[in-house]
């Protein structure tokens, strides 16, 4: 599903944020990107997005190379990854549901389908009953689950997650991971960059360990500290 | 989502946009207008300037006095020279008892003159209409060294001087509206900016779900070319009442009369408001593009 081949990443500020990445990620993996700040989690998701353009390697995403692709084809990549952000950045003058809705709207999906996959997503959250609700009057936990209807309401095959626990408070936490074991469940690769170290604990997910832009550890079932 | 419904959205959004910065919207409405009817004006004195052209040089002729002894084959072989130059539309041959023909009539009621008409020295004349003024000159001179000429006369000074006053006012005119469009774009750009930056967020989150950079665009492409619109509509409507008014108050009416030829007119207006749409349309692109490209 996704692939890093010798990935390296150097700012334009001389920062090198990635050396040599190797990575491969398979369809309906669930995995969590643990490190140190700084260490270079965002950067993989950025680079998964397209947000980022690695300086050398090859990156290949839902079996493309997007190393290479042109700025008309970086919609098109995005409209198969769905992204969680720590700070939701959602629009905070619209309700939940035209928050979603809004997705699909600027992709040009038709207003019958829209209302469809709307109501889906908000309800597949649990949040159908505060579709009407203004950003600030969700709470924390439940503004980020408006953030995940919004990511996966076009049914994508990726979703990208950076800290979205990173706000909440721990059950909350664990319920929002919860959720996006659950979306992990229904085939979506989930990919979380995250310093939650209990979650992690209690997942027992596959874990790849950052240190200073190298990979220093990548095990199945594991867990935020490495066990030596 | 059907095209009906995805200018509904762009409609919207459009709307949203213009709502959200008025008096900035005012500013580039406005230098709109300005530049337009500037380049109205322009429009209107060419238009003018050229009629007043035409005008005079149908009125003027190239006349050619021949000399006394110049035979009929020879004044024969130049007209027929003559009327094979380019911008003549006909000459004429004016006998010398044609032109006293002429006299007479010119000065009847002055009974007292006819004598000294019928025996004054009348040359005989050929009389050249041209097509183009602006070709008088090239002609005299081609025709100057003739032998069967006697005096050339033409009213050279008047169309020269007009055509000069045509070539300065275009050149003038047109880099003065050159300039000025690129200022107002800059101005609708600005205010295009605003809008775009104040919508940032929802450009952002548009990216990240896959939004194509065109779809992104056009809101802000169609606030530019809206503020384009009213702007020259205004300055067609200004420039419109401000020309009837002149055209009806016009002091030099029996000299200089104003032009009112509607289809130069409707033409005129139809620059103004191409003019406005394309400066809007150019203002907004860049702008956004820019900030697009930055954005990634
Ligand atoms: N846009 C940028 N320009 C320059 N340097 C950057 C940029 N983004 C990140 N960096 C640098 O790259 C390195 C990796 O950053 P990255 O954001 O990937 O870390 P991270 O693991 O996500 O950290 P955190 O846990 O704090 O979110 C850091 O040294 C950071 O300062
Ligand atoms: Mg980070």
């Amino acid at each position: 599903m996704i692939a890093f081949q010798g990935v390296s990443v150097v700012y334009p500020n001389g920062v090198t944020a990635l050396r040599n990445l190797d990575l491969k990620i398979e369809k309906g993996d669930f995995l969590f990107l643990v490190g140190p700040t700084g260490s270079g989690k965002s950067t993989i998701l950025k680079l998964i997005y397209r947000e980022e353009v690695c300086t050398s390697g090859r990156i290949i995403v839902a079996g493309k190379e997007i190393t290479g692709i042109s700025r008309r084809q970086i919609p098109y990549l995005r409209r198969g990854i769905g992204v969680v952000f720590q700070d939701f950045k959602l629009l905070t003058r619209r309700t939940a549901w035209d928050n979603v809705a809004f997705a699909l709207h600027v992709i040009g999906v038709g207003r019958t389908e829209v209302k469809r996959q709307t109501a889906k997503a908000l309800d597949s959250v649990g949040l159908l009953h505060k579709a009407d609700a203004l950003p600030t009057e969700l709470s924390a936990g439940e503004q980020q689950r408006v953030c995940i209807a919004r990511a996966i309401v076009n049914n994508p095959v990726i979703l990208v997650a950076d800290e979205p626990t990173g706000n909440l408070d721990p059950d909350t936490s664990w319920d929002i991971v919860q959720l996006l074991s659950r979306i992990n469940i229904k085939g979506t690769t989930v990919i979380m960059a995250t310093h939650d170290r209990s979650i992690v604990d209690r997942m027992r997910k596959r874990v790849i360990a950052l240190q200073n832009g190298r990979l220093v550890r990548d095990e199945d079932k594991g867990a935020y500290i490495g066990e030596l | 989502m059907s095209s009906r419904m995805r200018l509904g959205y762009f409609l919207s959004e459009t709307a949203s946009n213009l709502r959200y910065n008025g008096l900035m919207t005012l500013a580039s409405i406005g230098t709109v207008t300005v530049s337009m009817l500037v380049l109205g004006a322009f429009l209107l004195f060419n238009l003018n300037l050229k009629s007043t052209i035409n005008e005079v040089s149908s009125k003027t002729r190239v006349c050619l006095y021949l000399k006394a002894e110049a035979s009929v084959a020879e004044v024969d072989a130049l007209k027929r020279m003559i009327e094979g130059l380019d911008g003549v539309y006909k000459v004429d041959y004016v006998s010398v008892d044609k032109a006293r023909e002429r006299l007479k009539q010119d000065m009847s009621g002055q009974a007292d003159l006819g004598r000294i008409v019928d025996t004054a020295p009348l040359p005989a004349s050929l009389e050249i209409e041209m097509v183009d003024t602006s070709k008088v000159a090239s002609l005299t001179s081609v025709i100057k060294g003739q032998p069967a000429i006697d005096e050339i006369h033409y009213g050279e000074d008047i169309i020269t001087t007009l055509n000069m006053i045509r070539r300065i006012v275009q050149i003038g005119g047109l880099a003065a509206i050159i300039i000025l469009c690129l200022v107002t774009a800059f101005v609708i750009a600005n205010t295009i900016r605003l809008t775009v930056f104040a919508r940032r967020k929802e450009i952002r989150i548009m990216q990240l779900v896959g939004a194509t950079d065109w779809f992104i665009n056009w809101p802000f492409i169609m606030e530019g070319i809206f503020h384009g619109l009213a702007g020259s509509l205004l300055a067609v409507g200004i420039a419109a009442a401000g020309y009837a008014w002149l055209v009806k108050n016009w002091p030099l009416t029996f000299i200089f009369p104003l032009a009112y030829n509607e289809q130069a007119l409707l033409h005129i207006s139809i620059a103004l408001l191409a003019g406005g749409v394309l400066v809007g349309a150019f203002g907004s692109f860049s702008s956004v593009r820019k900030f697009l490209k930055a954005l990634a």
